[in-house]
């Protein structure tokens, strides 16, 4: 009688790991078809970025960016006035910033955890669009999720863990639509294991040739009062942009 | 002359509108084509000065006010692009133009840029001093913007190596009479390689009648504190050192001298404040022991006429710098350079308030804390630096 129980719990936990990894794809491959939807391998894009707190003036930020994969991000800062001029480059591992106003001519360098400009956004947010590189992506589960502009939909819940120790994050869970991963909400965890911000996507466009967000809303878990919005103008995939745009040297042009 | 500062301002906020249109319509396209683009980054504003005798408030000694344009202004056409960067103050019937940069950036491949005119080359990254650099003009503390006459070449061969080539005229024009003088001429070259959170540099700048220059330094990414050192090995061929208490000049490049630092800077920056600490060490060997600096303080005033004190007085310094910002639109900072010979320091203290997002209100305090052969010479106050013991300035700043 226990033979037999032990060969039934056998074979259902052998069918069960099979049922498992038949469903549900390999976490990682997700992840790297995540990267590909929400940003082509190279593009030039125009966004722009508000910061809503209560009792506070709304705060305005038009940016620039040319992201080449393997290269960096490039970016620079039109509005407003107080911070025109302003550039940023990302690079692997490392964040740089020249301000035109600063008095100096020497680009300084930022921690890409930091808080981008004071926006719920941390630098490495707005600088850095690729995951892959980072984190370690397995499939947690489907789910049901009603979205505000898609309605009900079927989704893979996938999991993120930082494979890196300078990653900005502990852990990311992405709510993704099952059919062709177009993600649809982030949960952002500290290291310590704390859920501190979440982003939720809207407004679907077909931009450089592929259904993307283009409106994304960040919220400080600990400062509800606070939210940052970047609505996606302009995304346009590029073919040439050169290596040398993402050198140092750009910075202070 | 009102007229005239007035006319600057109405055609820096027009130049600014259409600045923003021109680049609007090229980053739509996001092609750099043919068409002239046109970029301002300025700010208006009016500082009034005070200047103190003595740290009894009404013993004021003077006051001024001035009315000041920061602009920078960007012509862009295909690989040719034009800056000017500049400042224009009125006081009074007296107008002062002050040009930073001025130049031509050429860009015949896409990995190289050449500069021509009036531009400052980035030799180090050293967040105060930067002791490989005797290339660009010497401004100090309070100037780090101003450039030379020179060309300057960047190679970018990918984008994470970047090395940089200069060839300044900029010591023919300390003379009298400006002239071409070959023994003048500086020329410097500096590395600078990116690896991960790593950056290292290495420069060499020579100029036959003035200087050799061989430096070296890093800045890495610690957790995110950023740590950096540099070091520099210099001949220099104007070293007066004093013998017993009579100052001598040194035989030129004779006498290598090495210069350091080392420091750290941490920021941290979240949805309501901003905070930067950084601290750094500073030892410049081409400054005075405390013996010559001894010697300095009982100096003939002739004497210091002809000789103007080292780029640091001392060879051994701390600068200590914090920048606070946040609380709804307040910001404090202040910056402290103190010499560890004679304990006499510089300090730089601001309060700011931006009630609008175009609009800064700042109160600055200038002083330095010391005697008058101390560091406080080196404070930029009218009228004698003996006199002055601070000064503080009331500053509108509107962003264009």
């Amino acid at each position: 009688m226990t033979r037999k129980m032990t060969l039934i719990a056998i074979v259902c936990a052998v069918s069960g790991i099979a049922a498992f990894s038949l469903v549900f794809p390999d976490g990682n491959v997700i992840l790297e078809e995540l990267d590909r939807i929400r940003f082509p391998d190279q593009f030039f894009q125009r966004v722009t970025l508000r910061t809503l707190t209560d009792g506070e003036t709304t705060k305005s930020m038009t940016i620039e960016s040319r992201y080449k994969k393997g290269q960096g991000t490039f970016m620079e800062i039109l509005d407003p006035p107080r911070s025109k001029g302003t550039r940023f480059l990302n690079k692997e591992g490392s964040l740089w910033m020249y301000s035109p106003k600063s008095g100096s001519t020497k680009p300084i360098r930022l921690a890409p955890k930091d808080s981008f400009q004071g926006s719920a956004f941390s630098n490495s947010d707005v600088s850095k669009t690729t995951f892959t590189e980072d984190y370690n992506a397995t499939v947690e589960g489907e789910e049901t999720l009603d979205h505000p502009e898609l309605g009900s939909i079927v989704c893979y819940r996938l999991r993120c863990d930082a494979i890196k120790p300078d990653a900005s994050y502990g852990k990311i869970v992405m709510w993704l639509r099952k059919d062709d991963y177009v993600p649809l909400k982030f949960d952002y965890y500290a290291k310590s294991g704390l859920l501190y911000r979440k982003m939720a996507m809207s407004k679907y466009r077909i931009l450089a040739g592929r259904l993307r967000a283009t409106k994304m809303e960040m919220e400080s878990v600990d400062k509800a009062a606070t939210k940052s919005i970047i609505d996606i103008e302009v995304l346009e995939e590029k073919t040439n942009l050169p290596d040398s745009l993402f050198n140092l040297n750009n910075l202070t042009r | 002359m009102r007229r005239m500062m007035i006319f600057v301002v109405i055609s820096t906020i027009l130049c600014s509108t259409v600045g923003i249109t021109a680049q609007e319509e090229l980053a739509a396209g996001d092609a750099t084509g043919d068409s002239l683009d046109y970029t301002l980054i300025a700010s208006v504003y009016e500082d009034t000065t005070v200047y103190l005798a003595s740290w009894n408030p009404s013993d004021t000694k003077l006051m001024t006010w001035l009315v000041s344009l920061d602009a920078t202004h960007r012509f862009s056409y295909g690989d040719y692009e034009l800056t000017l960067v500049h400042k224009t103050s009125v006081s009074g019937t007296d107008i002062v133009h002050t040009v930073y940069e001025a130049y031509l950036l050429l860009r015949p491949l896409d990995f190289l840029d050449v500069y021509i005119g009036r531009k400052r080359m980035n030799i180090g990254s050293g967040m105060t001093f930067a002791p490989g650099d005797s290339f660009n003009p010497t401004g100090w503390l309070f100037d780090s913007k101003t450039g030379g006459r020179d060309v300057i070449v960047k190679i970018s061969p990918n984008s994470f190596l970047g090395i940089s080539a200069g060839v300044s005229i900029e010591r023919s024009f300390g003379t009298p009479v400006p002239s071409f003088a070959p023994e003048l001429v500086t020329y410097a070259l500096e590395t600078d390689l990116v690896l991960d959170n790593l950056q290292l540099l290495a420069s060499f700048v020579f100029c036959p009648d003035k200087t050799l220059n061989l430096g070296t330094g890093f800045s890495l990414d610690v957790f995110g504190i950023i740590v950096s050192a540099e070091g520099a090995l210099e001949l220099d061929s104007d070293v007066w050192r004093v013998d017993g208490s009579e100052w001598k000049q040194a035989e030129a490049f004779t006498d290598p001298r090495f210069s350091g630092t080392a420091g750290a800077r941490y920021e941290i920056v979240t949805e309501d404040v901003s905070l930067l600490l950084s601290a750094e060490y500073i030892y410049s060997g081409q400054s005075w022991t405390a013996d010559e600096t001894t010697a300095w303080e009982n100096s003939s005033v002739p004497f210091k006429l002809e000789h103007k004190p080292p780029y640091f007085r001392n060879m051994h310094n701390v600068a200590i710098k914090t920048v606070f910002s946040g609380w709804s639109r307040l910001g404090i900072n202040g910056t402290v350079v103190y010499n560890c010979i004679d304990s006499s320091m510089l300090l730089n203290a601001g309060v700011s308030y931006s009630p609008y997002d175009n609009v800064d209100l700042v109160a600055n305090l200038l002083t330095g804390i010391g005697g008058p052969d101390s560091e406080r010479e080196y404070l930029p106050i009218p009228p004698a630096s003996s006199q002055a013991v601070a000064a503080i300035t009331l500053t509108a700043r509107f962003h264009i």
